[in-house]
């Protein structure tokens, strides 16, 4: 949700050179390898009211919608181009994933992409899309918004004050795409990836930075995956790069990021399972701002068109003892500051699948917050109403 | 005269078998007593547009490596992809289904045959043969079924009870599919590879012939068969 919200400013400007790619589509000459699809939802949203970063239209039940498209062409068995496209009822066009793709490059199995590519961080995976996600929204990792400033990455006494912290940066940005280059393959059993990124983890390059580069460097990431069974996959990610826009005469070099990450996914028969944990740093001055986050989703299928699935996901951040900035306008001014530097979170959510037809789910979710370290936990449940449609 | 006798009782001999093995040919080639037999020929022109769904599907996958690691996928041949069927309206007869489990195979990302006619009651296997999990799955009316995930190597079987049309699906691989026709008669024919078909042993009465290629019914005919009658009906797409 929150996801949605932000996404907004950063992708106006991309409708041209959307423009420019569907023309440069037509001329593709192989058209017979045109390929066109996508997934349309549209829904009913009701959350609780409060000061909260997950209350939904500030506690106004609202319909919504989103339409998911993928367009895609080759132009010979290994090279391709791909991309999706997003579009909420804000009306405005987001350009999420947008890539060259060459295959099997000198022969050597090796594939790279080129472009604005899916981080290889963890395993999100097609659960991106509400197809594949039996939830309204993406893992609270994915979503949840820190108390450090994304628009001058300080910490501020009034933000830290707040029992519904959140307006700053992600810990995993969203669904994770970024401009960059990533190359990846598989040796036997195991699988890994290598990327390069105009952005973090926590704060891609294609977050309000006209959609280049915001720092004198590169978000580096890392995955290394096994699949020692068919259903199985492990794998281990991680991602080292400096978060902050260097605009502000800092050196990027230090606020770096560093994040580990771990994943797991299973499947067997009727049973679903994914897994994800991150263990979270980012140099912040002298500090070091940690946190610990998780999520774990399992999927049910009852009967042919009913399946049921749940989620638990975390966070838990460290505390700290330092000066912290008093507000805004008067940066100047420091406060002594001791305590967690943004509220540990627990996310609780169930949800019903029914499949109508095979290109039509039907969902209900309920998403349970609790926040904790403070005096009140901010009333924030989410219930939604989601029909899907694949085509 | 003697030598002379021998040889035109040869040559008699010989002629005799030539005789009696033409004989048995067309006895093979005639049809049972009281039954009658549809006969023809598949002309199917244009590339295979099937398989070229199932590469498409790989080629701009996005998020299952294991995919890229594939064999070549080879077409399919006219008998995984064309069935030839009789229909008779008001038929109550109940046919035996076979001793045997046809078998919807799932190998490269695809299901073969494409289509595959089986009489009312018969059990279908689903062998998974690709290192990946599949999820096969019908929503039809006649059968709906779901076999949730399973490894290579392994198997389910469904049992097909109802007459209908049954579209299978993989879960995990949208672009998978296959037909099951549950047909009441066991008057039906895939083509050889020349697209020569033959449906035999069939009781003489009015029938819907019925032509059905890949995805869809290309075309319907009726017809009525007298006893030992072969009628010929060549169809093409």
């Amino acid at each position: 949700m929150i996801i949605h919200k932000i996404l907004v400013d950063r992708t106006v400007r991309r409708t041209g050179i959307l423009s420019i790619l569907l023309l440069g589509m037509l001329n593709v000459p192989v058209l017979a390898q045109l390929k066109i699809n996508g997934q349309a939802s549209a829904g009913f949203v009701a959350s609780q009211s409060s000061v909260s970063q997950y209350v939904f239209n500030q506690g106004r039940g609202t319909f919504a919608w989103r339409l998911d498209g993928f367009a895609d062409a080759a132009v010979s068995d290994n090279i391709a181009f791909l991309s999706n496209l997003r579009i909420l009822q804000d009306q405005v066009l987001h350009i999420d994933y947008l890539v060259l793709r060459v295959t099997d490059l000198a022969s050597s199995g090796i594939n790279a992409e080129l472009g604005q590519i899916g981080i290889p961080f963890e395993n999100l995976g097609e659960r991106r899309f509400p197809w594949r996600n039996p939830f309204f929204s993406l893992p609270l990792m994915n979503e949840h918004l820190t108390s450090l400033s994304n628009r001058d990455y300080i910490l501020r006494a009034p933000d830290l004050a707040r029992p519904a912290r959140g307006d700053g940066v992600h810990l995993l940005d969203g669904a994770l795409y970024d401009l960059g280059v990533k190359f990846y393959g598989e040796l036997g059993m195991f699988s890994y990836s290598a990327a390069l990124i105009d952005g973090m983890i926590s704060e891609t390059g294609t977050y309000g930075s006209a959609g280049l580069n915001t720092h004198h460097g590169f978000g580096k990431i890392l995955r290394l995956a096994a699949t020692p069974q068919t259903g199985l996959t492990i794998g281990i990610s991680y991602a080292f790069g400096p978060y902050m826009k260097d605009d502000y005469g800092r050196d990027p070099n230090r606020y770096l990021q560093r994040i580990l990450g771990s994943d797991i996914e299973f499947s067997a028969g009727y049973f679903s399972f994914y897994g994800q944990a991150a263990y979270n740093l980012w140099k912040y001055y002298s500090l070091n701002l940690k946190a610990f986050a998780y999520s774990v989703e399992a999927r049910y299928a009852v009967t042919p068109r009913l399946s049921i699935a749940g989620r638990a996901g975390g966070l838990v951040f460290n505390s700290i003892a330092s000066q912290v900035y008093t507000d805004t306008y008067d940066p100047a001014g420091f406060v002594p500051y001791s305590g967690k530097w943004d509220n540990d979170v627990l996310r609780l959510e169930g949800a019903l699948l029914y499949r109508f037809a095979r290109e039509l789910l039907f969902k209900i979710t309920y998403q349970w917050n609790r926040t904790y370290n403070v005096a009140i936990d901010p009333a924030d449940d989410v219930l939604a109403v989601q029909a899907v449609m694949s085509f | 005269m003697i030598r002379k006798a021998r040889e035109s009782t040869l040559w008699l001999g010989l002629l005799f078998q030539t005789l009696l093995f033409a004989l048995t040919l067309r006895a093979q080639e005639a049809v049972s007593p009281g039954v009658a037999s549809v006969r023809g020929k598949l002309s199917i022109a244009g590339p295979d547009v099937f398989v070229e769904d199932m590469l498409r599907a790989r080629a701009f996958n996005r998020y299952e490596g294991s995919m890229n690691r594939l064999r070549p996928v080879p077409p399919y041949r006219l008998s995984e992809k064309a069935v030839v069927f009789l229909e008779v309206d008001g038929d109550q007869i109940h046919y035996p289904p076979p001793a045997y489990h046809p078998k919807l195979i799932q190998t490269e990302l695809m299901f073969r045959p494409l289509v595959l006619p089986v009489v009312v009651g018969t059990t279908v296997d689903f062998p998974n043969n690709d290192n990946l999990f599949h999820n096969v799955f019908s929503y039809s009316q006649s059968r709906e079924f779901d076999l949730g995930h399973y490894p290579q190597g392994q198997s389910k079987a469904v049992r097909f009870d109802r007459p209908g049309i049954v579209k299978v699906y993989c879960d995990i691989h949208s672009h998978m599919y296959a037909t099951i026709l549950v047909l009441r008669n066991p008057y039906f024919a895939v083509p050889n590879d020349d697209g020569s078909y033959s449906i035999n042993d069939v009781p003489p009465g009015t029938y819907r012939v019925n032509f059905w290629f890949g995805r869809e019914l290309v075309e319907t005919r009726t017809l009525t068969l007298k006893a030992e009658e072969t009628r010929t009906e060549n169809f093409s797409h």
